[in-house]
């Protein structure tokens, strides 16, 4: 089984693996520490494990650093320990990854009521990647979370863009008959 | 400042993906851009503002532009609507 290295941290957000990528000093760890205190796992800080299972891609965490994270600062915390059993998951599979950038970095929205997609292939296997403006006084975690809950909300069939659309063509569409007639 | 009166031509409206089209292109200006309309005054560099407008084909709306671009602003985005937001019909 061939396994390979990453550069990123991975979480389990709503039951969800997700990979968070981005360049050193966009606040990868810090992320990753207020996700988990706002209840979500960790699975791995900064060098995240993947293999391929029954053609699924797995994320799992090294030995070494397994249910530690680095804080510049604080140094090495043992999450465990401070936020408890369930802050941790061995291994999970990775469905989503997020590539946090600059703002300047941002591709030119063509869409305005969703996020960013592109796409990742993982040891041959392809997820969704999305592209996510990084800006200082943003409160990524929430932010990061309601990304995630809402790209789920998609994948149930929800899209929440389709829905506004729908909204709203409804209403346009009302107002039309209301002047042809 | 500046104010224009334009018709929307294109068949489907400020739609999302024409209100898209405009927001962004609105956001490449210094300038504050409002858009009037009926009883709203929606700002265009907002998509939410604009969509919410749901101004169909056929309407007036008034551009008010203020800043040093707002010339250059207002010739954009005139020709973006006359261009029936690059579709079709």
């Amino acid at each position: 089984m061939t396994t390979q290295m990453i550069h990123g941290n991975m979480l389990v957000i709503k039951d969800c693996g997700v990979l968070i990528r981005g360049r050193e000093n966009m606040g990868k760890s810090e992320l990753a520490l207020a996700l988990i205190d706002r209840g979500h796992k960790l699975v791995c800080d900064d060098c995240v494990e993947l293999i391929v299972e029954k053609n699924k891609l797995i994320g799992q965490c090294p030995k070494i650093n397994n249910q530690f994270i680095h804080i510049n600062g604080i140094g090495v915390i043992y999450v465990t320990e401070l936020f408890g059993e369930n802050s941790f998951i061995e291994k999970h599979p990775l469905q989503l990854a997020i590539t946090l950038v600059k703002p300047e970095e941002m591709p030119l929205p063509d869409n305005l009521l969703t996020p960013c997609y592109e796409k990742l292939v993982l040891c041959d296997i392809e997820i969704p990647n999305i592209i996510f403006p990084a800006v200082g006084d943003r409160s990524l975690p929430l932010l990061i979370e309601t990304l995630v809950r809402s790209h789920l909300l998609k994948l149930a069939g929800r899209s929440p863009s389709d829905l506004f659309h729908e909204r709203l063509s409804e209403m346009m569409r009302a107002k039309n008959d209301k002047e042809d007639n | 400042m500046i104010k224009k009166t334009i018709r929307i031509i294109n068949k489907l409206g400020l739609h999302a993906r024409a209100s898209m089209k405009l927001v962004n292109l609105a956001s490449q200006f210094d300038s504050r851009i409002f858009i009037l309309y009926k009883n709203h005054k929606a700002n265009a560099k907002s998509i939410m503002n604009v969509m919410v407008l749901a101004a169909t084909k056929g309407t007036e709306i008034e551009l008010q532009i203020e800043g040093e671009d707002e010339q250059q602003a207002l010739t954009a985005i005139e020709k973006l609507i006359n261009d029936r937001f690059d579709e079709s019909e």
